[in-house]
């Protein structure tokens, strides 16, 4: 079910700024993985790479290899519509679809991809909204809209639709920057609890947020890896003086 | 100590200077309570002076126009004059009109009039401004929608009278078109910009994460821009559209032009008949008949009526807009205004 990430020579560049310098990463299957640097340093352009989110964007040019699994994600055989069912994506704005009810967010994409029967969507959406720990809060009010949610709720279903494709690989963007520090923790929980069948990359400006739920860390500064490893050595023992100024705060 | 005098709830002996500071300081603060007192004075009489035009207005479409509109619904319409034998408004000018019925003109055919101008203006009008309002928003982020905008903001300000001639000019003095199709095109034309404008800044208003969120569960660009971006701003541009067609309702200087350049124009005349609201309140007011003010004040109050129905349906729209209720959630997009009068109101 989880799937490996790897990056090679990775670059992207919005107009003439290289926001991603050739960057070469490991990301293990069924682990989270936390990325962190100042801002501007280029954490998202990383992160919105590795499901081809800049495809769209004017003046992003991407270059270098990304690998799920075996298979390289720009490859011509590669449909990028089934590459972003198997690599799904959750923002720091917790918005769902705004207009459709909580049950129609979670079943949007596994509709219009054909991936569920009507007979199974009862049963998907119970599913998915368990695996989000958003089941149950909701279970009593699966047709309201999805705007009447708290924030924290909201994000979860985000997190909820997000899984509903049955995806290898979560690159959430800074998923709790807008939530007040209980939701948050909720958050913190749910991450930990998917990383046993999914692939969670975790963009965070929050420290103790990459130390508490990831496995590995990779710090990211001016759009190249400084330094990459376990969780636990990299906050206790870095070996790099920038790292080591990041993450006691006397960075620059 | 007085409520003027500050040095007590300063706590700060004579921050100015040694002697009298304390006393300069309550004469200036005496001054500025009575500008203060001067200006609501006059921010009164402003409002007193804008409210009772308007109530003025209102009173007189009710009290003169009322009578009119009553025999006009319930009668036999205008009475038919030496002036203005068919009883006809502006339909039948003296010399032209001899077709008309025995029972004389209805306000009920200029609302019916209107009603169709305006569906059919709406038809017309709305999926192109939507369309357009689309390009701007989700298509041409480049060059192509900066410059369709610019055109779209300056074509709202293009005057109703200048669209109405050029709509005749070609649709009915060159091809021979209907005088009904001309109006509601000229109408629809009127509309385009300010369904695009206003679809333009709904769908800036929506969230980015919506449309990533659209984008990361692989919907490909018209999917997520129909499907997902434009629900979440549709009742928003409904409330634009609601707006635009109040001031479509009275629009009048095309219709002259549309439908009075044609000359021999009467109605009820299978051929041409065209009548709306604003023409025969035009046709009233300008005192090409004998029935005169009465008749013009029965009309502006229909009129009245209609836009207050289009305004208030606005209002209610735009309160169940969908918007994400936690404020913080909404970083991006402009923050949503409700259109109001922002559009010029034509003549």
């Amino acid at each position: 079910m989880a799937e490996r990430l790897s990056t090679r020579d990775l670059t992207v560049c919005f107009g003439a700024t290289e926001a991603v310098r050739g960057v070469d990463l490991e990301i293990p299957a069924a682990a989270v993985t936390a990325i962190i640097g100042p801002s501007g340093s280029g954490k998202s352009a990383l992160l919105r790479a590795l499901n081809r989110m800049h495809d769209g964007t004017r003046g992003a040019r991407v270059t270098g290899e990304v690998y799920l699994g075996d298979r390289e994600i720009h490859d011509p055989g590669f449909n990028p519509v089934l590459l972003r069912t198997l690599v799904g994506m959750v923002f720091q704005q917790p918005v769902p679809f705004p207009t459709m009810s909580i049950r129609q967010n979670v079943l949007f994409a596994p509709r219009r991809h054909g991936m569920v029967r009507r007979r199974d969507w009862s049963a998907l959406t119970e599913e998915v909204l368990r695996r989000a720990a958003l089941w149950k809060e909701v279970r009593n009010r699966l047709d309201t809209p999805a705007a009447l949610l708290s924030a924290g709720q909201r994000q979860r279903l985000c997190i909820a639709r997000a899984l509903a494709v049955r995806p290898e690989v979560l690159l959430m963007d800074e998923p709790t920057a807008s939530l007040d520090p209980g939701a948050t923790q909720q958050i913190e929980e749910l991450i930990y609890e998917l990383k046993t069948d999914v692939t969670i990359v975790l963009v965070t400006h929050n420290m103790q947020q990459a130390a508490r739920v990831s496995d590995r860390t990779i710090f990211l500064d001016r759009g190249a890896v400084v330094e990459c490893g376990a969780t636990e050595t990299l906050f206790t023992n870095p070996s790099r003086s920038r790292t080591e100024a990041y993450i006691t705060g006397r960075f620059r | 100590m007085t409520p003027l005098d500050p040095t007590p709830r300063t706590g700060l002996a004579n921050p100015v200077g040694p002697t009298g500071a304390a006393e300069s300081m309550a004469r200036r603060l005496a001054r500025r309570l009575l500008v203060e007192r001067a200006v609501w004075i006059l921010c009164a009489l402003a409002l007193m002076a804008s409210l009772s035009l308007f109530v003025w207005i209102l009173g007189t479409a009710l009290f003169t126009g009322g009578p009119h509109l009553v025999q006009s619904f319930t009668g036999g319409g205008v009475p038919p004059t030496a002036e203005n034998p068919s009883g006809f408004g502006l339909a039948s000018t003296p010399g032209t009109g001899s077709t008309g019925t025995a029972l004389g003109f209805r306000w009920g055919d200029a609302l019916m009039g209107s009603i169709t101008l305006l569906a059919m203006a709406l038809g017309l009008g709305v999926p192109a401004g939507v369309g357009v309002g689309i390009y701007m928003a989700e298509l041409g982020r480049g060059l192509g929608g900066r410059g369709v905008r610019l055109i779209c903001e300056a074509l709202v300000l293009l005057p109703s009278l200048v669209v109405g001639f050029a709509v005749w000019s070609l649709l009915v003095a060159t091809l021979g078109g209907s005088v009904l199709l001309a109006g509601a095109a000229s109408l629809a034309l009127v509309l385009i910009p300010m369904v695009a404008v206003t679809t333009d800044e709904a769908l800036g208003s929506v969230p980015q994460g919506i449309r990533d969120g659209a984008l990361a569960l692989g919907l490909g660009e018209a999917a997520r821009t129909l499907q997902v971006v434009f629900p979440a701003a549709a009742a928003q541009v409904g409330t634009g559209v609601l707006v635009a067609s109040g001031r479509l309702l009275g629009e009048t200087a095309p219709l002259v032009v549309v439908v009075a350049a044609g000359t021999g124009f009467v109605l009820g005349d299978g051929r041409s008949g065209v009548t709306a609201l604003p023409l025969e309140i035009h046709g009233f007011a300008v005192g090409l008949l004998a029935a005169g003010g009465g008749e013009a004040w029965a009309g502006a109050l229909i009129l009245l009526a209609g836009i207050f129905l289009l305004h208030g349906a606005a209002r209610a729209l735009w309160r169940r807009r969908t918007t994400i209720p936690d404020p913080r959630s909404v970083p991006s997009g402009s923050p949503a205004t409700f259109p109001g009068s922002r559009f010029p109101v034509g003549g």
